[in-house]
């Protein structure tokens, strides 16, 4: 049975990462909140057993398989047009480096979404966790040659997702 | 007004993901269900099992604590220096029994008096040699140098910290192993190595829920009663 000290420290240790995560698969904050608490209690069996320094990659593994539960009751759910309309509707009105940080986060999950999740993940990891290749390689049990591919790949789309579209001849307002 | 370019717009929303956490409400609920979590079996009402607790620790516990009066590794007897241990004595009771920082989980009324009730927790004996594979077992070796120092044996923790220091601590439990060293060396009268040790604590954990603790083993000015070896320590607003 795991001490209250080690529950402690494997919840200061991992917490915020696990949140993070699952934020930008999609959970609302206060969903993230239940969804974190979620994993940690899904992997509180298993977690006094595991080598320190292999937490974090179980706990990560969790994750995904917690929120892969959830995403399919979020799929159904569009992104919302008006993230999107911000950066792709008249330039002209986008409020020039004025956006939200909820606004930003929001047309990051939207972006996000965009992308094959194989490569969403690796850019997160890479991107926002900053965490180096070889970390990314562990987490995701793939060689480092793939990590660098699909983060190639990720940044690459990702990028372009963000381009507006060629800009169309329009008059006055956007339908 | 231009429009903003992807590049830039870019490095906007991955520093906004980067910037977001949890609210500390979140994670100390999840240490709560936690607790709360880990299979008990509970044949009698938590009332009771309390109640045995509390009298298993009274008519046990005291003695085998007057017994444990002896060295813990044959470490050599050291002057008795007349220090009042009083910050790690306050503190411990304050906090967890092996020292996690009291800010990672609000101290709840039950809570507190699990934590006062198993201030002396049965920590399983290791192997002098065992390697710290787990999580658990890093924890226990950092609740035997807490035991040792509370035992009044500050060789002992030294000791133990140089054993556990082999096994390249990480995480919120590295700064907890720092803490524990400095009392240690205070306790065992070297000021100014506490002292030293503690400055490096503050500018490496500056953000730690320990960080105050450590500098309460700063060289003071005046607080301390004249420990001052004359160095300026930086007036961060900190109390010494």
């Amino acid at each position: 049975m795991m001490a209250d000290a080690a529950l402690r420290a494997l919840v200061a240790d991992h917490f915020d990462f696990i949140w993070r995560l699952l934020r930008r698969r999609g959970f609302s904050p206060e969903d993230a909140d239940d969804a974190a608490q979620q994993v940690f209690m899904t992997a509180l069996q298993k977690l006094e057993h595991i080598d320190r320094g292999s937490e974090r990659t179980f706990l990560y593994g969790v994750a995904l398989r917690v929120s892969a539960n959830a995403r399919r009751k979020l799929a159904r759910r569009r992104e919302d047009p008006l993230e999107l309309d911000l950066v792709y509707s008249d330039p002209q009105a986008l409020p020039d480096r004025a956006v939200e940080l909820s606004q930003a986060r929001a047309l990051l999950d939207a972006t996000l979404r965009r992308l094959p999740t194989e490569l969403a993940r690796v850019l997160v990891l890479a991107e926002i966790e900053q965490l180096p290749a070889s970390e990314i390689a562990l987490l995701e049990g793939v060689p480092a040659g793939t990590v660098a591919s699909r983060l190639r790949r990720a940044r690459a789309l990702f990028r372009e997702l963000l381009q507006p579209p060629e800009p169309a001849p329009r008059e006055g307002d956007d339908a | 007004m231009s429009r903003e370019p992807a590049e830039e717009l870019e490095q906007r929303l991955f520093d906004a993901g980067r910037s977001e956490r949890p609210s500390s409400d979140a994670r100390e609920r999840a240490v709560e269900l936690l607790l709360r979590a880990r299979p008990v079996r509970r044949r009698f009402p938590l009332r009771v099992t309390w109640a045995l607790f509390a009298a298993a620790f009274v008519g046990v516990l005291t003695p085998l604590w007057l017994r444990s009066r002896e060295p813990l590794i044959g470490a050599e007897r050291l002057p008795a220096n007349g220090r009042v241990v009083a910050p790690q004595a306050s503190a411990t009771g304050r906090s967890n029994a092996t020292g996690v920082p009291a800010s990672a989980a609000p101290v709840q009324p039950e809570a507190q008096t699990a934590v006062t009730t198993r201030r002396e927790p049965a920590v399983p004996a290791a192997p002098a040699s065992a390697p710290l594979r787990t999580l658990a077992d890093e924890t226990a070796a950092l609740a035997r140098v807490e035991q040792a120092l509370r035992a009044g044996k500050p060789a002992a923790a030294l000791a133990l910290l140089e054993r556990y220091g082999r096994g390249a601590p990480s995480g919120s439990l590295a700064a907890e192993a720092g803490l524990l060293r400095i009392q240690a060396l205070s306790q065992a009268g070297n000021a100014a190595a506490a002292g030293e040790l503690a400055r490096k604590f503050v500018s490496s954990y500056p953000n730690s829920p320990l960080v105050d603790r450590a500098r309460e083993y700063l060289p003071a000015t005046a607080r301390d009663g004249g420990e001052t070896d004359g160095t300026m320590v930086d007036k961060t607003g900190g109390v010494q």
